[in-house]
């Protein structure tokens, strides 16, 4: 478990999601502020975030938890592909709103990023795909070194509405 | 209604969905080298690839047509729509025989097919096609048809012991 001290003191640190965290997780998935960006509605119910953690966080091949002085505030994924997909990861992240600006995502994605090469060898590439109009997440990418390779036009159906990515 | 004709002075191509008996024809590209080395499949070496090819992909495909010449097919040609969140965005693939490279064939095939994708699936917003850059003339083909490329993906795919860009247009 690594750690990094971000602006303003804070520690963070990634360790997997447990389902002892739903509460936390509730903290940030519940919050429409949070959820514009994702696939996925605001959650309504604990039961929401525990299938998340049940479901998506425990069986994932890389997802973990971004803490704050040891508690949970967001999550952060790798997603490495098969076959001939193998040489690519895509990395996504949410993180509770009153953490935002505060440098962590980009602590935990710096950090993601290192374990995530050390853990896939046969990753090459990680790429992440931000919305156009999420220039918080791309300043995120951006600062960890990630470049802008281009615009993909229509390239989500998100919540109804056909976006740029 | 799949048939259509289009005519570029030198080949005038039609479109009809693989049949089993197409096999041979298929194997006319699918088992040439010079086709293979800018797909993501290797050259078959055997007739029942090709079967095996026409009733695993091409006949329950949403949208796969053989690209004909004179009534014979010369090549494919897919267009494969995303799930979820992508399905407003479909990818398309082309392989054509070598013999009818540089005759405008697959460039008539993706002005016939794009058309007929967009029509039949109104919920699509894009078609995409990723090309590795040294492919020249299929770069060419997309872009004789008014497609834009956007991005040249490092080190997207990883085959044959190495990496590959792919052009994403």
């Amino acid at each position: 478990m690594e750690a990094e001290d971000g602006e303003e003191g804070f520690t963070i640190s990634l360790r997997p999601l447990e389902l002892t965290d739903a509460d936390d997780v509730m903290g940030w998935a519940t919050d429409a502020r949070v959820a514009r960006f994702c696939r996925w509605e605001p959650y309504a119910s604990r039961d929401d975030a525990v299938a998340f953690i049940r479901d998506f966080a425990i069986p994932h091949s890389w997802c973990q938890a971004i803490c704050v002085a040891g508690r949970p505030v967001g999550s952060i994924s790798v997603e490495v592909g098969e076959g001939s997909s193998a040489c690519r990861g895509e990395i996504g992240y949410v993180l509770a709103h009153q953490y935002w600006g505060k440098g962590i995502a980009t602590a935990a994605v710096r950090m993601a990023v290192q374990q995530g090469f050390a853990a896939f060898p046969a990753l090459r590439r990680i790429e992440g795909l931000v919305d156009s109009e999420n220039f918080g997440s791309q300043r995120v990418l951006e600062k960890c070194g990630f470049i802008r390779e281009g615009v993909l036009r229509k390239y989500m159906l998100l919540k109804g509405q056909v976006r740029d990515m | 209604r799949m048939a259509g004709e289009e005519g570029t002075g030198e080949l005038s191509i039609s479109f009809r969905p693989l049949e089993v008996e197409d096999a041979d024809d298929v194997m006319a590209w699918k088992g040439d080298p010079r086709v293979a080395q800018f797909c993501r499949w290797d050259t078959y070496t055997c007739r029942d690839e090709a079967v095996a090819f026409i009733q695993n992909f091409a006949v329950h495909h949403e949208w796969c047509r053989a690209i004909c010449v004179a009534g014979r097919p010369v090549g494919c040609i897919s267009v494969t729509i995303g799930k979820d969140e992508a399905r407003c965005r479909g990818l398309l693939k082309y392989e054509l025989a070598h013999r009818c490279w540089g005759k405008g064939v697959a460039t008539s095939a993706v002005r016939l097919a794009v058309p007929a994708v967009f029509r039949e699936f109104l919920r699509l917003e894009r078609i995409e096609a990723m090309v590795i850059p040294e492919n020249k003339g299929s770069m060419r083909v997309l872009e004789k048809c008014g497609f834009l490329r956007e991005v040249i993906l490092r080190k997207y795919e990883v085959g044959e012991g190495r990496l590959w860009d792919v052009a994403l247009f």
